[in-house]
């Protein structure tokens, strides 16, 4: 009969450590979870200022003339980075930004 | 040698504007969407014109994302030049030491979307609102102001509007308010910028005339001056 009881106690005890780690992966998870009526753009682009930092430092590049460089596209390059697709009055370019806002390159299209 | 009628030779100087926008209106690829996040559902959903309607009857504003406010903008354009973007439906107006003030925006539906680099023209308080034809045979009720509805609160453009031009002609595209504040984060309009009135009352009051402003909407067809 102690047997049956520990038994039961100790699955009881098992079941409730399971529950508490599932519950501490929720509260942790909780903390990622948005709160209500935050937005979001179903498509991923880079922060906008990045890509006119792309396009500022590719009309530098580049000598455009005008300095008019607009960007038409971008997406995630890697863990930490964008590629962002350029283009001007006379040609195309796409330059790669990492998050921090440093150019890594640009390359004439 | 021929003489052309003089609106016939109107509508020819206007025929490679005409064509960048039919271009432009087949030309988006990839149409972004705002999605809101559901905390009943625990999903992100689309933020449909019925969704804007029933958050902003009952908050009486829009997401908080979208409400005006001053972040942190690392760009070489110089204090003052407005930037777009369309994808996002955000409005940056650059302040100095790397500041933004944004606003949220409502942009062109599917097909009216365009990218480019302009500058306002003109600027107006309380503007005349005129239809275009096009939009009289898509809507026999605006036909009623054909020849323009006065400035105001019914008006669609709203309390402000600041005309795009690309050199010295007019874009046809404005930045301007609306009387459905609702409808901001949303893609639905003509290809106009709309913000609320609040909103573009307060950027009318801190941009000039001859500003730049940089228009970006990812897969759209380009405006001029690219």
């Amino acid at each position: 009969m102690n047997m049956i009881v520990s038994r039961k106690f100790t699955a009881l005890l098992a079941a409730g450590l399971g529950l508490s780690v599932v519950a501490g992966c929720n509260t942790s998870s909780s903390n990622q979870t948005p709160s209500a009526g935050a937005v979001r753009s179903s498509g991923e682009t880079a922060p906008t200022d990045l890509q006119l930092l792309c396009a500022a430092k590719t009309a530098e590049e580049l000598k455009v003339t005008g300095g008019n460089v607009l960007p038409v596209s971008s997406m995630p390059s890697g863990e930490s980075a964008y590629q962002v697709n350029l283009t001007f009055d006379g040609g195309q370019a796409v330059c790669i930004i990492d998050e921090t806002g440093t150019v890594q390159s640009i390359s004439p299209a | 040698m021929i003489k052309l009628p003089s609106a016939f030779r109107t509508l020819l100087g206007w025929l490679p504007a005409l064509a960048v926008l039919v271009f432009a209106g087949m030309a988006l690829a990839q149409s972004f969407q705002t999605q809101i996040y559901d905390p009943t559902t625990r999903k992100w959903v689309d933020y449909t014109p019925r969704a804007a309607a029933k958050f902003y009857n009952r908050h009486g504003q829009s997401p908080e994302e979208f409400r005006r406010q001053v972040v942190p903008f690392r760009t070489a354009e110089k204090p003052g030049t407005i930037i777009i973007d369309g994808d996002r439906h955000f409005l940056y107006l650059v302040q100095p030491n790397f500041q933004a003030i944004r606003y949220g925006i409502g942009v062109g539906r599917d097909g009216f979307g365009w990218a480019g680099i302009v500058k306002i023209g003109r600027m107006q308080e309380w503007p005349t609102w005129t239809p275009p034809p096009e939009m009289i045979a898509r809507d026999p009720e605006s036909a009623k102001w054909a020849n323009g509805m006065p400035g105001g609160p019914d008006n669609p453009l709203g309390a402000r509007a600041m005309y795009l031009y690309v050199g010295n002609k007019d874009s046809i595209y404005r930045i301007h308010g609306t009387n459905q504040p609702w409808t901001i984060g949303l893609n639905i309009s003509s290809g106009c910028i709309r913000l609320n009135n609040e909103d573009v009352s307060d950027l009318y009051s801190r941009v000039e005339v001859g500003a730049k402003v940089i228009v970006l909407m990812q897969g759209a067809a380009l405006y001029k001056g690219v």
